[in-house]
């Protein structure tokens, strides 16, 4: 059970049992306001009956022509609500609003080593599409799989024909 | 103007300087405009660009003046407005952007940009009313939709953030209104943005009806970017006008699509009693597409029972919505004591069948924590007996079976959670509590193999058998005040630590623990694991900056305050663009929310108190130290003492006090009211302080300074005598507020707030210590300003005041001066309280330091005219008043007293190595020994090591206070008349 509503301002104060896991990022409240002054609804939260958070999903769109897509920026589920279907739930929301959109596609960044979540976007339709080297910084630096999931714009499914070489972070679009 | 050539010129000159501003060259950068003002005098964005270099090089005042230099000049072109603003914005000065827009579009009056940066320039500065202005002129000249959207969203902030109501109600929003309306009838509204503005105007006049029928129109089609939006609109808007008929079928209909969404079902309950209780019937001739509304028990039943069935027939995994909406309308007709309710089971058959399909979710107790309180006592055993036979964990010829899987284990926890929830733990006796952890640390041990292969960055399942073992102990140090159980608690929780860093939990607790028992040293680097930054400094930051100075761990207090006023000042500046931001996007709703949002942060208590006990550290530190005086560091601090900054009824708590979990059964953990009350002791802190603060200042600002660098403005000074005296009567007053509150002495659970530092002030009695010599300084001042004949009785009061500052000063050290560890019957002791008392001692002798100083400084020329009239007059000199063998006296007995209070402070320095406390050990001899947890400590190992970290933390808070102690005898010593 579980609510799913736009994200607003006020959950920042409410999120860290979300972002205490060392996995979610807290930037500053710049990055947060820009996403939601630019990309409202792509930024859903859900809130479970006791008003606590349970997760969230961040993403804008981006790009021209055919690569005019829906991005997620972040997701995050907090442990204890973990293994209840939410990311996918999550994911769906930001998907249906890509598709209002117009977007051609949906595109994700992944650690190559988050087996449980690259597992989980291929069980949701996500597939590979390349690997970008490095993309993570760290000790040592760590590679991401960029995954895409075709929407019903893109007829000929072209936006996930899957690249044979990996690229560097400078190269992404 | 010069043609396109020479403005190419002009920015390949000045480019070399933007790309150093950014690099953060700023002496660079100087040069480099300095080159460039030789060839060319006039080039005013360079001169900006060295205002803004200079800013950022720490010299404000210099590059102020530049900066206004070439704003009286008023340019007008615009790289110049552009660095301008950028320069303003970091000096936090948006009103002066305004004015150079204002300029600029006088001057050229046709450019679309100036006069949308003029509108901006507004924005920033929240003036609702120029922002319509600049939004309107902009549209009469180009007559762009966003633009008109721009004024009308500026009424709706007039209206919304107006004080007086009936104003925005009968006046602003129907003008608003109109003005939507106008565009409407016209057909010109095109974007999207703008239908929900439309929108957002509709609902805050309450006219709902229309809001329907615009959604359900032409233009309500232009809503396109959020999924659902109307179903879930319309739906909300028949509630808030009260069609209970239409909202509930609305929300049924929403239900059958998506019967996870917890909102929905409770308006559609909301809506369906609604119906009853008014005893509504569909007329006959009435028409329902969706079907007619739910208004009879059974109906709703049905319903429930129906979403269940669909839900449980799925293929896919189920989800929780449908079996705890049955749960809830359970709730709901116990509630109304309605006999329907047997319709649906009873609720101990509810409760197992969830705890069936979701107990190996880590959320099965907080899903089920709400309706477990409607289950009768008497059920109560029988429900977790049934709970207990589904886990088949009962021993097996004496021995522990343990949990065969990751799942097995999580119903294992589940169970424990909601039988502590419902007060078994609470029922056992302390041997019972203890024999419990120990069988608990056990499976704790056993389940760390669930998390072999779990990356570090992933809690273990195991976890919260620890947490559990932890929280039982913790009962028994509570209930029977058995310290001893907490020296096993920190071991098994640093145990905990060590295995799953990435679960947060341990270091909440741990840092709450250490500083229970007076120990700072381990709680900064625990904090920081935790990597708490941004908006967590405002909501977490509490729990280490309310313990840091308290626990004498003076040495970080700056570093620690600054972090926190970093994060705030910062924000204060950046999020201002992201408000111009959303009108830019037409992201309207997200207006209002932003402007509420920074408003909460702006006021936020925890960054005004930090601000103000900054400042006090710093004068409890810095002051009368290293060449610095005290009342030239008071004006270096710009403090006006005359006004309270603190806008007292708009601060807000922004504290988050769900961080550390508990179980506790409801009534034991932390409520409403403790949130509320705690919030009121901050409060109430913070007047303290603040008071303090304004009353130090006004007493250093008594003291003539002769720096003249800082002695700026030749304003009128007020009469500080004055402002000192109202300032005293003040803090008297609040003092007693705070003794007659009850809530000022109120304990919190455990796992809620920490109290605030008010009870162990008052109980110290160190409010009246400090007045007592806040007293005497203010006569002293009397004496100075109003001369010494005929002063007598002023004389006797200030005598009294200061004896009794000793007197009390000495009464409180005789309460709190104990040894750290005391030996009773084999049994040693950790007396933690002695150290906040003594670094609460060590600040009140630092306060009336600097007030020693104030009031010698203020006794001497009193002194030198006497001296000097006697030797005039030869022939019958006048004896020295008393005052000043009084005060002497006073000087010689307050550094008796600090060297007293350093002995004391001294013997905080702990040897804690004797303090051998095993023969309590939880874990049996084998266990104790091997190796169980990452760090590759035993637990024997883990003990000590607590202990070294604890001594170490002593040993650091007995050297700050040693050396604050000492500056302040050091100080002392040079005051002489």
């Amino acid at each position: 059970m579980t609510t799913l509503r736009p994200f607003i301002c006020d959950d920042m104060f409410h999120f860290n049992n979300v972002n205490l896991d060392p996995l979610t990022e807290t930037y500053g409240l710049p990055f947060y306001m820009q996403y939601l002054a630019r990309w409202p609804e792509y930024f859903q939260v859900a809130e479970s009956p006791d008003g606590r958070i349970m997760g969230y999903i961040m993403g804008k769109a981006e790009g021209s022509g055919e690569n005019w897509h829906g991005h997620v920026t972040a997701l995050t589920v907090a442990p204890e609500y973990r293994r209840l279907g939410l990311a996918a739930k999550l994911m769906e929301v930001l998907e249906e609003s890509s598709e209002l959109k117009n977007n051609y596609f949906v595109d994700l960044f992944v650690r190559v080593s988050n087996k449980v979540a690259i597992d989980m976007y291929k069980r949701i339709g996500y597939t590979v599409y390349r690997t970008v080297l490095e993309y993570y910084s760290g000790d040592p630096d760590e590679d991401a799989y960029d995954m895409r999931k075709a929407l019903s714009k893109d007829v000929n499914m072209k936006s996930v024909q899957p690249l044979k070489d990996p690229v560097r972070p400078e190269d992404i679009e | 103007m010069a043609g396109r050539g020479h403005v190419d010129v002009n920015e390949r000159r000045l480019r070399p300087i933007y790309d150093n501003l950014d690099n953060g060259n700023n002496k660079v950068a100087i040069q480099l405009v300095d080159k460039v003002l030789k060839k060319q005098k006039d080039l005013h964005c360079a001169k900006v660009l060295k205002a803004l270099a200079l800013f950022r090089m720490g010299k404000s005042n210099e590059s102020f003046t530049l900066i206004q230099e070439v704003a009286s000049l008023e340019p007008s072109d615009d790289p110049t407005l552009q660095a301008m603003s950028i320069c303003y914005r970091e000096m936090q000065k948006p009103e002066l952007i305004t004015k150079i827009y204002e300029s600029a579009v006088r001057k050229q009056p046709s450019n679309e940009e100036y006069h949308s940066h003029l509108f901006m320039a507004y924005v920033r500065m929240g003036d609702y009313k120029k922002q319509h202005q600049a939004a309107m002129t902009l549209y009469k000249q180009f007559p762009k939709n966003p633009y008109y959207f721009w004024a009308v969203m500026s009424k709706v902030m007039e209206a919304m953030f107006s004080s007086d109501d009936t104003l925005s109600k009968k006046i602003i929003l129907p003008l608003t209104l109109k003005m939507v309306e106008k565009l409407a009838k016209e057909d010109k509204l095109e974007a999207e943005a703008e239908v929900q503005l439309y929108l957002m105007v509709l609902d805050l006049m309450d006219k709902h009806e229309e809001a329907i029928t615009l959604l359900q129109g032409e233009l309500g089609e232009k809503i396109v970017s959020e999924w659902n939006y109307h179903k879930y609109r319309i739906a909300c808007l028949y509630a808030k006008m009260e069609k209970w008929a239409e909202a509930n079928a609305a929300y049924r209909k929403l239900l059958r699509e998506q019967p996870d969404q917890w909102s929905f079902y409770l308006s559609y309950f909301k809506s369906a009693f609604e119906l009853i209780d008014s005893g509504w019937t569909p007329q006959e001739d009435q028409i329902f597409v969706d079907g007619p509304p739910d208004y009879t028990v059974d109906s709703i039943i049905h319903f429930v029972e129906d979403v269940i069935q669909l839900e449980s027939a799925k293929d896919s995994r189920p989800q929780r919505g449908p079996y705890l909406a049955r749960m809830e309308l359970f709730k709901r007709l116990k509630e109304r004591k309605n006999k329907d309710i047997e319709k649906l089971g009873s609720l101990t058959a509810m409760l197992l069948h969830y705890f069936d399909v979701f107990g190996d979710k880590y959320c099965c107790f907080g899903d089920l924590s709400t309706f477990l309180a409607d289950l009768d006592k008497e059920t109560i055993q029988s429900f977790l007996d049934s709970l207990w036979k589904r886990l088949e964990l009962d021993p097996v010829d004496g021995k522990i079976t343990f949990a065969e899987n990751e799942k097995h284990l999580q119903r294992h926890v589940s169970f424990l959670q909601i039988s502590r929830f419902l007060g078994k733990h609470e029922s056992l006796s302390s041997d019972e509590k203890i024999s419990l952890s120990k069988e608990l640390l056990k499976r704790y041990h056993d389940g760390l193999k669930f998390g072999a292969d779990l990356l570090s960055t992933d809690l273990l399942p195991s976890d919260m058998y620890c947490l559990f073992a932890a929280h039982l102990l913790l009962d028994v140090w509570k209930q029977a005040g058995d310290d001893g159980m907490l020296w096993r608690v920190i071991p098994i929780l640093e145990k905990g630590r060590s295995n799953s860093p990435a679960n947060h939990h341990f270091k909440l607790l741990l840092i709450r623990l250490y500083c229970i028992v007076g120990a700072f040293g381990p709680c900064l680097q625990l904090y920081e694991e935790m990597e708490i930054k941004h908006v967590q400094r405002d909501t977490i930051g509490y729990i280490v900056t309310r313990h840091c100075a308290p626990l004498g761990h003076f040495h970080l207090v700056s570093g620690v305050y600054n972090d926190t006023l970093k994060f705030f000042t910062v924000n204060h500046k950046d999020t201002t663009e992201y408000i111009i931001s959303a009108y830019k996007y037409g992201s309207f709703p997200k207006i209002p929310e932003f402007v509420k949002f920074r408003q909460k942060l702006n006021n936020s208590l925890h960054y005004t108190t930090i601000t103000v006990e900054k400042m006090i550290s710093e004068l409890l530190l810095e002051a009368n130290a290293n060449n610095l005086k005290f009342e030239d560091l008071i004006r270096y601090m710009e403090i006006n003492p005359e006004k309270d900054e603190i806008v007292w009824d708009e601060l807000s708590d922004n504290r988050d006090f769900t961080l550390l979990v508990s179980y506790d059964s409801e009534e034991k953990q932390c409520s409403e009211e403790d949130k509320k009350d705690s919030t009121e002791q901050e409060k109430g802190w913070l007047k303290l302080q603040s008071l303090v603060l304004r009353i130090l200042t006004a007493a250093g600002l008594l003291l003539p300074t002769v720096n003249t660098n800082i002695n700026k403005n030749g304003t009128e000074t007020p009469d500080m005598g004055e402002i000192l005296k109202t300032l005293v009567n003040e803090f008297e007053t609040h003092l007693e507020q705070l003794e007659k509150n009850p809530v000022t002495h109120k304990k919190f659970p455990l796992q809620g707030p920490p109290e605030s530092r008010t009870s162990d002030f008052l109980n110290g009695n160190h409010g009246n210590i400090i007045l007592n010599m806040m007293k005497a300084t203010s006569d002293i001042q009397h004496l100075h300003a109003n001369g010494i004949d005929n002063s007598g009785e002023v004389q006797e009061r200030i005598k009294n005041y200061l004896q009794q500052t000793l007197r009390l000063l000495e009464d409180t050290l005789s309460k709190n001066r104990q040894s750290l560890v005391t030996e009773k019957d084999g049994q040693k002791k950790l007396h933690y309280s002695v150290l906040p008392n003594m670094v609460l001692l060590t600040e009140s002798i630092g306060y009336i330091t600097l007030l020693s100083g104030v009031c010698c400084k203020l006794l001497k020329p009193i002194k030198s005219i006497i001296n000097k009239r006697n030797r005039k007059k030869k022939e019958a000199p006048q004896a020295m008043p008393a005052i000043f063998e009084t005060y002497k006296k006073f000087l010689d007995s307050i550094q008796q007293f600090a060297d007293t209070v350093h002995i004391a402070v001294l013997d905080l320095d702990p040897v804690f190595v004797s303090m051998d406390l095993s023969q309590l050990s939880l874990v049996d001899k084998e266990t104790a020994k091997c190796v169980t947890n990452r760090a590759n400590m035993s637990d024997r190992e883990l003990e000590s090591s607590m202990w070294k970290k604890i001594e170490e933390s002593y040993k650091q808070s007995s050297q700050n206070l040693s050396g604050i102690l000492k500056q302040k005898m050091e100080y002392l010593a040079t005051l002489k008349l």
